[in-house]
């Protein structure tokens, strides 16, 4: 797997047929299937082809999910997995924008740090619980060393391709009119960087969730990871099921607002400028 | 919505818009040079083992329009990099000189063959790059002054993306002469625009010289644009003036003209010696 992706491309020139075809259906289409799979998943829970044991059908989540919002204990849950979720994206994430940029700007910083950092990458983070329990216990402090670690890579890594990947001659015209230090980062290598830095950070989202669920299965009071491990263990599947889904939605909600704050802070990117009429 | 605003705009015959022609607007000609004089002694520049400039003697009177032509790769760009300050000399000496002939600390700008603007910023933003730090007030009167002389005032506001070559190029004109220079460094400015923009540019800059008067160092690789531009032409060659010449013909030149013509001869004469 490669952390660091390319630069969004530009916009790839419309398809009239398809445009037309696509506007007429309103933007329905890419719920055409989901619907088509619940629908069908239901009927069959309704006709006894599927066991409720194994897989309870969508309404029986719907159910489950109304039961656990009415009672109060889903808002809590998921605050708490969001919290953990937050709490971990800003510690690793700034560490690792921090470094990203120290290392892209500062050569001693990268001759120091970088092969280690490297090095340190390819262990995969979960693999670390045996000694992360034996560290710190199963508390609040193993969640948030693990959520950290593994959103840390991808945003180091994107910052440091950002920030060495600045047009060297833009930094040239910054020099020669009169920008040093705080201005030239501010003007030119900052906002240079930033197409890389939101490409890591959409990357560590997933990565943050992810971890966050293999977290919060370890022990917890409170969380989805939480709700889960207790439906299994009282083979409430619908509850099992719900938690998939609030994780899912989650993580897509993380990514809407990634994607939200990309497209403002880069309109004068090709790509997020909506085309000039001809 | 351009349509609107600017009623007038022309195409060419493959649908690319022409620039629009800037000789039409009447110079308000200024006689008497505002620029610093420039005096070279010797200069030198190696990288390494490698020697790209040979002792370079050269004396450049205040406001002269000076142009420097030779092969690629025969130290053009390095010059003016050592001009503007972005590289030093391992040899001999530079010296910019007031009226009085005293050393002075020039306000130096240069344009490049790209427009380097930042993407990032609008077209306004970009111009008051060349400000640099400064008063907020000042600088939209300033910004607006610069813009009006290259004629691009409605798009202050646009993203660089949305421009042409062209007018890309006259962003980082007007972005060098907001802060008034007394010194104009142009690394083959137009080296990148199509036959029909660089005519219109080089009247742009003709005109935007006469009006102000700064010291002009115009690197050019079409003989024909030196002779056009410049009171004064070198040739330079493995690090070394070949040629120096004087141009004495009335503004605004006719291009294609006998002795014009003869001139550009003897210059590629001198580059391809
Ligand atoms: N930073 C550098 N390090 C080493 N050599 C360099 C450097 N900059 C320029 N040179 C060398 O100096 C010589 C002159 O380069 P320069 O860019 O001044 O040429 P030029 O006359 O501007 O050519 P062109 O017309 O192609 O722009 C070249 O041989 C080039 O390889
Ligand atoms: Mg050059």
């Amino acid at each position: 797997m490669t952390l660091v992706a390319d630069l969004p491309k530009q916009a790839a020139l419309p398809r009239p047929n398809f445009e037309r075809w696509r506007s007429r259906l309103g933007g329905l289409l890419p719920l055409l299937l989901p619907v088509t799979v619940i629908a069908t998943w239901q009927t069959a829970s309704s006709l006894g082809l599927i066991g409720s044991r194994l897989m309870p059908a969508p309404l029986d989540v719907v159910y489950a999910f109304w039961d656990k919002a009415s009672s109060g204990q889903l808002a809590i849950d998921v605050l708490a997995s969001a919290q953990r979720a937050i709490s971990g994206l800003l510690v690793g994430g700034s560490i690792g924008f921090a470094l990203g940029l120290a290392n892209g700007m500062s050569k001693f910083s990268y001759a120091l740090t970088d092969t280690t950092l490297q090095m340190l990458r390819t262990i995969p983070n979960l693999a670390l619980i045996p000694l992360v329990i034996l560290w710190f216990g199963i508390g609040e402090e193993a969640k948030l060393f693990l959520t950290a670690l593994g959103v840390f890579f991808p945003i180091y890594l994107n910052t440091l391709h950002g920030v060495r990947n600045v047009d060297p001659q833009l930094i040239e015209m910054g020099r020669v009119y009169g920008m040093s230090g705080w201005t030239l980062f501010r003007k030119v290598i900052f906002p240079g960087a930033l197409p890389s830095i939101f490409v890591g950070l959409r990357f560590s989202l997933g990565i943050m969730w992810l971890t966050l669920i293999v977290a919060e299965s370890m022990a917890a009071s409170a969380g989805i990871g939480h709700m889960a491990n207790q439906a299994r263990e009282f083979m409430l599947t619908d509850v099992v099921v719900l938690a998939l889904v609030i994780y899912a939605l989650l993580g897509k909600l993380a990514d809407v607002l990634a994607k939200t704050l990309e497209s403002l802070t880069l309109q004068w990117h090709p790509t997020f400028q909506k085309p000039v009429k001809a | 919505m351009s349509e609107i605003i600017n009623p007038v705009r022309k195409t060419n015959a493959w649908g690319k818009e022409i620039e629009p022609e800037f000789a039409a607007r009447p110079v308000r000609e200024r006689h008497e040079a505002r620029g610093v004089g420039i005096r070279l002694t010797g200069v030198a520049k190696a990288f390494g083992d490698v020697s790209v400039l040979r002792g370079i003697d050269l004396d450049v009177p205040a406001g002269q329009f000076l142009a420097i032509v030779g092969k690629s790769g025969c130290g053009k760009s390095t010059l003016l990099r050592l001009l503007v300050g972005l590289d030093e000399v391992t040899g001999g000496s530079i010296a910019f000189l007031d009226e009085s002939g005293a050393e002075t600390r020039p306000n130096a700008r240069i344009v490049f063959q790209e427009p380097r603007l930042l993407p990032w910023d609008s077209v306004g933003g970009n111009v008051a790059v060349g400000l640099g730090e400064g008063g907020r007030a000042e600088r939209v009167a300033r910004v607006t002054a610069a813009l009006n002389e290259v004629q691009l005032t409605e798009k202050a506001k646009e993203w660089p993306a949305r421009l042409s070559g062209g007018q890309r190029q006259r962003v980082a004109l007007a972005r060098a002469l907001v802060s008034r220079p007394d010194f104009l460094a142009l690394d083959e400015p137009l080296g990148a625009l199509d036959a029909l923009t660089r005519i219109t540019m080089q009247s742009l800059v003709e005109r935007v010289w006469r009006e102000q008067r700064f010291t002009a160092l115009f690197v050019t690789h079409d003989v024909a644009e030196a002779v056009a531009l410049a009171d004064r032409v070198i040739v330079l060659d493995e690090g070394r003036i070949v040629l120096d010449v004087t141009v004495d013909h009335e503004r605004p030149r006719e291009r294609g003209t006998a002795d014009l013509a003869e001139l550009e001869g003897r210059l590629l004469k001198a580059i391809f010696a």
